[in-house]
């Protein structure tokens, strides 16, 4: 008999245990105590229940190991190393006696348990990826030294720390590793993953079987198996709790008995469920109902269709009939402004490219940081956690540097989008491995050594080669994305031709989903979006699967929305209605109209057409004066109208210089309403909102210094941080946006910081000042460790702090040089030490 | 125990007034503009935020304890009590008046989730007016949220005969935040509403509540009900 559980899959039903928690509390072990110990403390009371279960029928036995991790073990006086190995030789002898007792009547497997970290994954936690990786190794290497057959990963609701888990059990051990997954009735994950996503992400990673497992009863996990059975065509594993818990006299209590429970998992079993058993509150009783019930059934085969899908840490967006758009602008060629982002370490901007780019309408982002002079694969792992901490979207990663690729993928947060491998060997054997080491949806361009072949023929045949190598590597042609290329037309008369028919036939006769970076057709053309939005067009009309596109060009939105609606893929024509109705213009949308003269009426701005979401609040009646642009402008920021700004100041360049603008306008708007907020007849959010008014006034402004050339004299540099341990950056956030405006450089480091950084960034950006915030008594003596450091290291440089649960006289006592009861006090100290020259 | 928190009933309980306290002002001094920004951010809000909440409940026995100045009871403020909740050990005065008479206690955990701390984020890169109107709201939505977990647990306790107290956190009085691992640890927090403690012994997501909930007999006059 093999011991490999990987052959039985399919052949018969295979049956989990029951839940463990639920038999030491009934039998009074581990209450109060770490229920691992009881491997070591009472290791005969553990092979009994391990025995019960297997009288009960079961063929996999969990270890009592579930929180047997580092991190829950800190302080206990346990080892990780020593519970596993008890809690793996328990249930081995268990197996031992009861195969003495009844032979070898069916196959039997110890499979680790390993439950989730107990902590929160970084960014919203303490624990790094990394961090998290080297406890599941740990686990898992002595799992497997210790004896077990399997690795069974599970009660996991968060997919980056399942991502930690599955990677440290596959490159560490070589067990089958199978894990379940816990969703809310809803269907999600804490961290909002679908079912869906979760499937493809855990497939890419190469995890053997998948499912379901606590938080729910098997009536609430019923539909959801179906969901994830109808998805995937991996095994599927689903372990019910005994029904939703319920308090009673204090004690938790489930309500499903044993032939409810069974009943309800001969249907699951019927749906295509393979390996079937219980969590919490399920007895030895409930896997013997299950067991008798089930045992001679023959596994129910399903036929699933292959999807090709990519993931984020709560999204997931299937490449398939509907198309897909990817946002092209997080790359740096030609992009100015994005070249001096990434290499002066300003990661604000690119994130708000991120965020337009989202609310542009863009399904998945491109990310490319290829510079010179930049490392990619350090940028990648700094950026990749920074942008999926502010957008839902899945990623591209566009780099064609090995090392990057596997730094990026690492960090990644889901199932990627990766760009790109091509026709070339070498190019194959650096990107296959990493594909399928940790999962992704790859574009293959249709090139090779010879370069690109000018006809159809010749790009369909690297396309057949670099599916047929996947093949090899075990990437399906669902995980393939193929590029037909699309070259500069003026350069090459007919090659749109040549790209529009391989689309075509690569869906047709490779069945494969297909991808273009459409805005390369018009290199060297005016009016370059008529071009692009006519051949994108086309593209879709042969095939395209996802077009990689600028989403804020109307013509391109246009394209696509034409598009859907033509093709049927837009029922009821709803998604073009909702964008289009009450247009005006046909073709391009207009630039947004600006202030309406007073006495007008004005209102419901989000419906208004050309103006942009939750920027463009319309003026009440009569809040704005007649007067000319610059009055209205003046107006606009202190009533804090950004949308309004925004076009008033590219009105007013026309005429004006950016500086007299700033100094004209915006500073003495600015001043206006800092004056009405220190005298109390204005409230901090107006003040903020005259703040984003005018943030929405400089954007446009360095948009065209950075056209002409000219650069924004800055008054002096200041750096920010939220101090370590605090995570309430809202204050730090509200003052840098007040000193941004007032003109400083501001060096953001973002939110708990360690007192080390502040000093290093203050020194290598020779700020003279700093600004610390920190929310609660907790964290405030990470603020002093920080000025002392500061103090110490660099004498010279000035500390300002604020936060709710200071005062001066306790800012004093810390050290800090002055301490700004709210943000406008900020910009007060800093104009003082500038007018002394001190910035 | 989970408590379902149904939207449209928070759409429909959250109070404007309290959205521009925490904005430092009042409604009637907002204007149209800024009025029309807190109703979009309300709105954005309501759309994104995923609400988690967890209560187990637990026997509560409580001793008081004499002061270790001297050994003399601080009668005129009140003696501190050592309070035992489940596997809890809490040592508070103001915790311990609050429960006094109380039999059992919840102890609750209520987050509305890392999508909305992602909102705040987001909205704060370009428009920090918006990150903090949305900030606000959010912490109206928790206060909310917190009531209708008191609210499921109020009707637990008129079943058993009780009434509950009202709702006690960490930070409140002498009840310092230090219990805050502890608590975090035996609701398992992480587990059961993906909410944490950062190094700092902050709460993550950043709108998180944790609270203890007294079981009080019903009949009793108690003047712990403020």
């Amino acid at each position: 008999m093999t011991t490999d559980i990987r052959d039985y899959l399919g052949r018969e039903l295979l049956f989990y245990d029951g839940g463990t928690g639920t038999y030491l509390q009934s039998h009074g072990l581990a209450a109060g105590e770490l229920p691992e110990s009881c491997n070591l403390t009472c290791r005969r009371e553990m092979v009994q229940m391990h025995e019960s279960f297997l009288e009960a029928g079961c063929n996999i036995l969990l270890t009592n190991t579930f929180g047997a991790n580092p991190g829950k073990l800190a302080g206990s006086g346990w080892e990780p190393e020593e519970l596993i190995q008890a809690g793996v030789e328990n249930a081995r002898e268990a197996v031992r006696l009861y195969r003495q007792r009844q032979g070898a009547d069916r196959p039997l497997f110890v499979s680790l348990d390993i439950g989730p970290s107990g902590r929160l994954m970084k960014p919203y936690g303490d624990l790094s990826f990394e961090e998290a990786y080297e406890w599941f190794r740990r686990m898992a290497v002595c799992g497997e030294k210790a004896g077990a057959d399997l690795i069974t990963i599970e009660t996991m609701s968060d997919s980056y720390e399942v991502k930690a888990a599955v990677l440290a059990a596959k490159e560490n051990t070589s067990l089958p590793v199978f894990v379940t997954m816990t969703f809310d009735e809803g269907g999600r994950l804490l961290t909002g993953g679908e079912v869906e996503g979760t499937a493809a992400l855990l497939a890419g990673l190469g995890a053997d079987a998948i499912g379901l497992n606590c938080g729910l009863g098997p009536h609430q996990m019923e539909g959801l198996a179906g969901k994830l059975l109808a998805f995937t065509d991996l095994p599927v594993i689903v372990n019910p709790n005994a029904g939703l818990p319920r308090s009673e006299n204090g004690r938790t209590v489930y309500d499903v008995g044993p032939e409810e429970f069974a009943g309800v998992m001969e249907r699951i079993a019927r749906a295509g469920a393979w390996v079937l058993g219980g969590c919490c509150g399920t007895t030895p009783e409930h896997i013997r109902a299950l067991t008798d019930r089930l045992h001679k059934m023959v596994p129910v085969r399903r036929t699933v269709k292959k999807r090709t899908v990519v993931t984020s840490g709560s999204r997931w967006i299937e490449i398939g009939e509907d198309p897909v758009i990817i946002g092209e602008r997080i790359n740096p060629t030609g992009k100015k402004w994005l070249k001096e982002a990434l290499l002066s370490g300003d990661t604000d901007r690119i994130l708000r490219e991120a965020v337009k780019e989202q609310e542009d309408g863009a399904h998945i982002l491109d990310v490319n940081v290829g510079l010179p002079g930049l490392c990619e694969a350090e940028t990648f792992a700094g950026l990749i956690p920074a942008l999926q901490a502010v957008t839902e979207l899945p990623l591209q990663i566009d780099t064609s540097d090995a090392a990057a690729m596997e730094r990026a993928l690492q960090t990644y947060n889901g199932k990627a989008m990766i760009n790109s491998v091509n026709g070339k060997k070498e190019s194959m054997e650096a990107v296959f491995p990493l594909v399928k080491r940790y999962g992704g949806v790859v574009v293959g361009l249709c090139l090779d050594e010879d370069g690109i072949p000018d006809d159809v023929d010749g790009r369909l045949r690297i396309a057949r080669r670099i599916i047929d190598t996947a093949q090899t590597y075990g990437i399906g042609r669902e995980d393939i994305v193929i590029d037909a290329l699309a070259l500069t037309v003026s350069a090459q008369a007919g090659s749109a031709a040549v790209t529009l028919e391989t689309i075509r036939r690569l869906r047709q006769e490779l069945q494969v989903a297909t991808v273009l970076g459409v805005s390369n057709i018009s290199f060297g053309l005016p009016a370059r979006e008529v071009i692009n939005s006519s051949f994108f067009a086309m593209a879709l009309a042969a095939g395209l699967s996802c077009g990689i596109i600028n989403p804020g060009s109307g013509a391109m939105r246009d394209a696509y929305d034409s598009y859907r609606a033509l093709y049927g893929l837009d029922a009821n024509c709803a998604d073009y209605i909702a964008r289009n109705s009450g247009r005006k213009t046909a073709a391009f949308p207009v630039p947004p109209a600006g202030i309406q003269p007073s006495g007008q009426d004005a209102k419901a701005p989000s419906d208004t057409d050309g103006q942009e979401r939750g920027q463009a609040a319309a003026p009440a009646a009569g809040q704005i004066a007649e007067g000319g642009p610059q009055t209205e402008l003046r107006k606009a920021i202190e009533t804090g109208l950004a949308g309004p700004a925004r076009s008033l100041t590219g009105r007013l360049l026309e005429q004006l210089s950016p500086l007299e603008i700033i100094d004209g306008q915006l500073i003495p708007a600015l001043d206006a309403v800092g004056k009405g907020f220190e005298a109390g007849t204005l409230f901090l959010p107006q003040l903020l909102m005259s703040a984003d008014a005018a943030g929405a006034c400089f954007e446009v402004i360095r948009q065209q210094m950075e056209k002409t050339g000219g650069q924004q004299v800055k008054k002096g540099r200041i750096v920010l941080a939220t101090v370590k341990g605090d995570i309430h950056d809202i204050g730090k956030n509200i003052v840098k946006a007040l000193l941004q405006n007032y003109g400083y450089d501001i060096i953001d480091l973002g939110k708990d910081v360690e007192p080390q950084a502040v000093v290093d960034a203050a020194r290598d950006t020779q700020a003279r000042l700093v600004g610390l915030s920190a929310l609660m008594t907790t964290t405030v003596v990470y603020m002093e460790e920080t000025i002392a450091l500061l103090k110490k290291q660099l004498p010279q440089v000035k500390v300002m702090v604020g936060g709710a649960v200071l005062n001066r006289d306790y800012a004093r006592s810390i050290g800090a040089d002055f301490y700004g009861p709210d943000a406008m006090a900020s910009v007060r100290f800093a104009e003082q030490l500038s007018q002394e020259g001190l910035l | 125990m989970n408590v379902p928190v149904d939207a449209e009933r928070l759409r429909e309980k959250i109070r404007r007034r309290e959205i521009y306290r925490y904005l430092g002002m009042k409604e009637q001094d907002a204007g149209e503009v800024l009025q029309a920004a807190v109703e979009e951010q309300l709105a954005e809000l309501l759309g994104q935020m995923r609400v988690h909440s967890y209560y187990q409940i637990f026997p509560l026995s409580m001793e008081e304890k004499v002061a270790e100045t001297g050994g003399r009871a601080e009668t005129d403020s009140g003696s501190k009590a050592l309070i035992r909740l489940g596997p809890m050990e809490i040592v508070s005065r103001d915790l311990g008046r609050n429960l006094r008479g109380c039999t059992s206690a919840a102890l609750f955990g209520a987050t509305l989730g890392m999508e909305t701390d992602r909102l705040i984020y987001r909205l704060s890169l370009a428009t920090v007016g918006r990150a903090a109107i949305t900030d606000a709201c959010a912490a109206e939505a928790l206060e909310v949220v917190c009531d209708e977990v008191c609210g499921e647990l109020s009707r637990l306790a008129l079943g058993r005969g009780e009434r509950i107290r009202p709702r006690f956190s960490p930070g409140f009085g002498d009840f310092t935040l230090e219990y805050q691992p502890e608590l975090v640890r035996v609701l398992e927090l992480p587990k059961r509403i993906g909410a944490g403690l950062t190094a700092g012994g902050m709460l993550t997501p950043t709108k998180t509540v944790t609270a203890v909930v007294g079981f009080a007999p019903a009949q009793e006059t108690g003047n712990n009900d403020g």
